[in-house]
């Protein structure tokens, strides 16, 4: 399974110079010096997704971010996994700790998020 | 209603799209004349019109809104908005004006409403949030030109629990999670459409009481127990849901349905009645039990509805006076394996020590025949020859030897 992560870099396997370059073209972004790839425009994921599907003949899952604590949100153990689009969802959601604290320290957070 | 009763006063007080949350913000803060204006695009009930109200009062603007769908001729959109534009200054306060549904402007034809306001756009004094469910139209680019967008996406499922847990805490009432998640999910990401799936299930029953819908499943079984009629009993029995504090111990339908029986047999096996109304009761429940397996294994839901009917005739008279017990264990018997448990973990660990062998070989290979042995009062070595441990030769040696 090939896990994007929004928040964070990750690998791919050797894709090709033409697929390459077309997602760099659409929303992906490269560090050499690293080797990992990051998603540059978040709303290109799904562009990005479709470049890799055609590719890649594997699962590939989306990895959102915790919006409070900054780690990923785990989707893939997420009670929604199956229903959740994470193509046509916004970028960050919360991880199951920060559920668990609530409403109100979601919205203290994100009240300092948006000073 | 739910929906203007929990709509949101303030930008913080919103759920999901944070990042696009603060790009508008960040966007309206530093708008100066000559800026671009900000074009929210998202799919309806994400709260891109809560947003540009509450966003006004967070920042001390007097919003003035239109909708765009209503007013689409050339004369309607300058009549409305040119003066409004021509004389922001006179205005006490700060004005924001918020275009809400600016791609049902053009409609099927464009009716000159578009190109009026594309002309007013471009000299306004004032800021201007547009929002539009859809942008790639080809009328809509003339207006991205003129405007940053922000794109508001559907809110992820966790943050539609996360808000509909608080909204259900503000009105005092519970919600069993199947049915939490069963409007989740049929949300899609729309919060709107959260809160009116709510508010129906909620008003359905004509009460925000707990009795209303599922219920914990302590509570229904204490019902179950205490009801005085058959059919009480019966309605207790199907509403009640596994109900958990946490989304993690969900699980499925199928799980919830033999947490029910699990509560059942817990509660009967840990009551004061006699043996034989004990074992009438569960007997039903392990014909239940099956039935269970079988409406699984063959996907045959329309048997579901037996399920709780036979339970409720066969041990309602039976299971008077029980009360709800969540240890599937009667207490004695609990008590006397942790107490033994215990007993046997010491004792294991101490001979093993001994014996410089594990504690898991002495427990499981070791104990059995030590337990015989002490328990038959039997000679170890005799013992051991009639199993076959040792031989006759070795055994008669021994004896010998200690003689």
């Amino acid at each position: 399974m090939i896990k994007i992560s929004l928040n964070k870099g990750f690998t791919l396997p050797r894709l090709g110079k033409d697929t390459f370059s077309m997602l760099m073209r659409n929303g992906l972004q490269y560090d050499k010096t690293t080797g990992l790839f990051a998603v540059k425009d978040i709303n290109k994921i799904d562009k990005i997704y479709a470049i890799l599907s055609e590719a890649i003949k594997d699962t590939i899952s989306i990895e959102v971010q915790c919006v409070l604590c900054s780690n990923d949100a785990g989707c893939s153990e997420c009670e929604f996994s199956n229903t959740c689009n994470r193509l046509q969802v916004a970028s960050k959601c919360v991880c199951r700790t920060c559920l668990r604290n609530g409403y109100d320290n979601y919205t203290r957070e994100v009240s300092k998020l948006l000073e | 209603m739910l929906v203007e009763k929990y709509r949101p006063k303030s930008i913080a007080e919103m759920v999901g799209n944070e990042d696009a949350r603060a790009e508008v913000l960040r966007l309206v803060r530093s708008w100066g004349q000559g800026s671009k204006h900000i074009l929210i695009v998202g799919p309806p009930g994400v709260g891109k019109t809560t947003f540009a109200k509450a966003l006004a009062r967070d920042l001390g603007y007097e919003l003035i809104e239109m909708n765009a769908s209503d007013e689409r001729t050339r004369s309607k959109v300058e009549a409305i908005i040119k003066p409004l534009l021509l004389n922001a200054n006179i205005y006490a306060k700060n004005v924001l004006l918020f275009i809400d549904e600016v791609d049902g402007i053009h409609g099927s034809y464009d009716r000159g409403g578009l190109g009026a306001l594309l002309e007013l756009l471009k000299d306004a004094t004032i800021p201007v949030i547009l929002a539009a469910n859809d942008d790639t139209s080809e009328e809509m680019k003339g207006l991205k030109r003129l405007c940053s967008t922000v794109r508001f996406k559907r809110i992820p499922p966790r943050l539609l629990m996360l808000y509909l847990e608080h909204v259900l805490e503000s009105e005092g009432v519970e919600m069993g999670i199947g049915d939490r998640i069963r409007i989740v999910n049929e949300s899609a990401g729309d919060l709107r459409a959260l809160l009116n799936k709510a508010q129906a299930l909620l008003s359905s029953v004509g009460s925000h009481t707990p009795t209303a819908y599922s219920i914990p499943i302590e509570h229904a079984m204490n019902r179950f127990f205490l009801s005085s009629s058959m059919s009480e009993a019966l309605e207790a029995l199907s509403k009640s849901e596994g109900f958990y504090s946490s989304l993690e111990f969900y699980r499925s339908s199928e799980d919830r349905r033999l947490d029910k029986l699990h509560a059942l047999y817990a509660s009967i096996v840990n009551s004061n009645k006699d043996i034989d109304s004990i074992a009438d009761m569960l007997n039903t429940l392990s014909y239940v039990d099956t039935l269970i397996a079988v409406m699984n294994r063959g996907r045959r839901w329309y048997m579901l509805r037996y399920m709780d009917r036979i339970i409720a005739s066969s041990i309602f008279h039976l299971s008077r006076g029980i009360v709800y017990n969540q240890y599937d264990t009667p207490y004695v018997l609990s008590s006397k394996i942790f107490t033994y448990g215990n007993t046997i973990r010491e004792t294991a660990a101490s001979i093993a020590r001994e014996l410089h062998e594990s504690t898991h070989k002495i427990t499981f290979y070791y104990m059995p025949y030590m337990i015989m042995i002490l328990k038959n009062r039997r000679d170890v070595l005799e013992y051991a020859m009639n199993n076959g441990i040792i031989s006759k030769e070795l055994y008669e040696m021994v004896k010998g030897a200690a003689v």
